[in-house]
């Protein structure tokens, strides 16, 4: 296919008469209709406004509050959490009900509440300790139109809490052990957000983002001079954003620093340029492998392995709060802090080089050969990567035979039992309907990520997971 | 607030492009839909500029981000939109209708990035400004968007590499 042919077919296509005229006419109507309503809201004097947004800051809680049809004490007890919907129903509970529009949808943040021993995590080992903020979040969509499970993409959307004044890359739902979960009853959705206890940080601004995305990044997030932390103005996603209200009595400045010394990164507002890479195509004379190699520029921007050890620490205890979570197992862990040790030592010694990938996203790493260029990293396309739906039936199967076995013996509790399995059939759903992918590691092992990612995860020979980064 | 003049301008400059864009996702009339949505859109959301290369930025992701909504909206609703392929607007050159047909049912990552690349002629550093990317990954979807078209069009020669 030459460029010439891919024009012309699109040049082609003959769309309706007047579609400019008519778009302009319509745009004119509607910046008119805008500017009527600015103008009548600014005829009212003061004390008219005042009762005028009052009134309308009431409508709105009384429209939010009746659409909803479950509290955020209901929507505890449908994650099966006795003891947090009670917290919810307590004098502790804060009541919110702040409704955002944005695209197809209007999110409702309804409420939050912290404390200790709230969910069962006391079966843990080891159990989780210390206090954790729970908030409650509401979606539907503006035209009416319910919101299902099957309709609704869960994991290309995300919900974190943010601090003022602290990066947005580095106080979030994955620094701050956090995690949502979500369902849909009755044409809504609801997320139940868990994370570390946010009234340490109550002498600061302290937001909840929904937003369509992953990890935050400076294509979705600007912080200002001040600290305070917005969307930009080119993110286009779906995005709300609340302050919540909490007690600044209740803030902990030794424990937020303690937290920041781990956890914050730089932050900038600045997309880096990057230099154009160049890239070749080379099929192999048996057709089965692609090779992608991206031209590295002579005056890249390099990352150092000191830059990469230092990075290093908080990856490292993030991961074991995932292991301590039972999240990934300790086998886990090791293979993937060897991978790392495997990179810092390559990076220390020349056999491997480290470029910054720019924008936040992750950076890349290539071996060098003996003679100094940089060898391609080789994708193949026929290697059986991920678990087909029967095999991970048979996962699931495995694993409800053991932790039936663990329930038996109280090694696990009962909520735990009922959580893994819920979490196990929500896979299988995601996978079934291809939004999600899932890999099964030797070791019992399991990786599910969404099937919309730009990385890949292979299996090597060892049958250790294996990171393609930033190439799909 | 966009004034009158502003409106006139922007979809001047920007409707040829942005109608084609949507069209390497959508039959022609729900592109036409996507792309009045999007300047709609900038309307209501009146969005700050630092410069024009950035408005049309922000004007190709929402764009893509309507169409990627519609085609949702229409395949839950099991809508085929092959069945729309065609309508009296589109040209019957069959060489042309395979081709757009082909974009289309590409993955919208890979289709972004083809249509961008090779009706704008953006380099893959600009498609990745334009799209929030990293470059090697753009350059990746182009790649892997060039093997799939090249499959569902049966050619046996390799794609140019411009």
């Amino acid at each position: 296919m030459q460029r010439n042919d891919y024009q012309e077919a699109f040049d082609d296509l003959q769309f309706s008469d007047g579609f400019q005229e008519r778009t302009a006419a319509l745009l004119h109507l509607r910046a008119d209709e805008l500017e009527k309503e600015h103008s009548v809201i600014m005829k009212f004097s003061h004390k008219k406004i005042a009762v005028l947004i009052a009134a309308c800051v009431a409508l709105a809680v009384s429209v939010s509050a009746a659409v909803m049809k479950l509290s955020p004490s209901q929507v505890a007890t449908e994650n099966g959490h006795t003891e947090l919907a009670e917290a919810f129903e307590s004098k502790d509970a804060i009541v919110i009900n702040e409704t955002v529009e944005s695209g197809d949808f209007a999110i409702t943040l309804m409420g939050l509440v912290s404390g200790e021993n709230l969910k069962d995590y006391t079966n843990y080992d080891p159990p989780v300790e210390g206090s954790r903020t729970y908030a409650v979040l509401a979606l539907r969509r503006l035209d009416g139109t319910p919101v299902t499970n099957e309709n609704y993409d869960f994991s290309r959307h995300t919900m974190t809490p943010l601090v003022a004044g602290c990066s947005p890359a580095g106080v979030n739902d994955w620094t701050l052990g956090g995690g949502a979960c979500g369902f849909a009853k009755d044409g809504i959705y609801y997320y139940l957000l868990d994370t570390q206890s946010l009234e340490i940080f109550a002498d600061h601004t302290v937001y909840i983002a929904f937003y369509e995305g992953g990890v935050p990044n400076n294509t979705i997030f600007t912080v200002a001079d001040d600290g305070t932390i917005s969307f930009c103005d080119d993110f286009t996603g779906v995005h709300a954003l609340f302050t919540i209200p909490l007690d600044p009595a209740k803030a902990d400045p030794a424990a937020v620093d303690a937290f920041l010394e781990e956890f914050n990164t730089g932050w900038t507002n600045e997309r880096t340029p990057m230099e154009d890479y160049d890239v070749r195509e080379e099929d192999t004379p048996d057709g089965k492998q692609i090779t992608i190699i991206p031209s590295v520029p002579e005056n890249g921007a390099p990352y150092t392995a000191d830059e990469f050890e230092q990075d290093l620490q908080p990856r490292r205890d993030a991961m074991k709060q995932s292991v301590e979570r039972g999240q990934y197992t300790q086998e886990y862990y090791d293979q993937w802090n060897q991978h790392q040790e495997d990179i810092l030592a390559g990076l220390r010694d020349g056999s491997i080089i480290g470029l910054r990938g720019g924008k936040g996203y992750d950076h890349y790493f290539y071996d060098v050969a003996e003679d100094g260029s940089i060898l391609p990293d080789r994708i193949t396309d026929d290697v059986p990567v991920y678990a087909t739906e029967d095999e991970f039936i048979a996962y699931m199967e495995s694993e409800t035979e053991l932790m039936k076995k663990q329930l038996a013996d109280g090694t696990i509790s009962q909520a735990s039992f009922d959580k893994s399995v819920r979490e196990l059939n929500q896979y299988l759903e995601g996978i079934q309907k291809g939004r999600l992918v899932a890999l099964i590691q030797p070791d019992g092992g399991l990786f599910v990520g969404s099937a919309d990612s730009d990385f890949e995860y292979r299996l090597d020979e060892d049958g250790n997971t294996v990171c393609i980064v930033g190439v799909k | 607030m966009l004034s009158h003049e502003d409106i006139d301008r922007v979809v001047t400059e920007y409707s040829p492009m942005l109608l084609r864009l949507a069209a390497s996702r959508l039959p022609v009339a729900d592109a036409e839909d996507a792309v009045q949505e999007a300047f709609l859109r900038l309307l209501t959301a009146a969005p700050s500029f630092r410069d024009a290369g950035h408005e049309k930025a922000w004007l190709i992701r929402t764009t893509l981000q309507r169409s990627c909504d519609l085609r949702r909206n229409a395949e839950r609703k099991n809508l085929p939109l092959e069945d729309g392929a065609l309508t009296a607007d589109e040209s019957p050159n069959e060489r042309f209708q395979e081709l757009r047909e082909a974009v289309r049912n590409l993955p919208q990552k890979y289709a972004a990035v083809i249509h961008l690349y090779y009706y704008e002629g953006y380099s893959i550093k600009e498609i990745a400004e334009l799209l929030g990317l990293p470059a090697p990954t753009v350059g990746t979807r182009l790649a892997r968007g060039r093997d799939r078209l090249r499959q569902m069009l049966k050619e046996d020669d390799s794609l140019a590499a411009e």
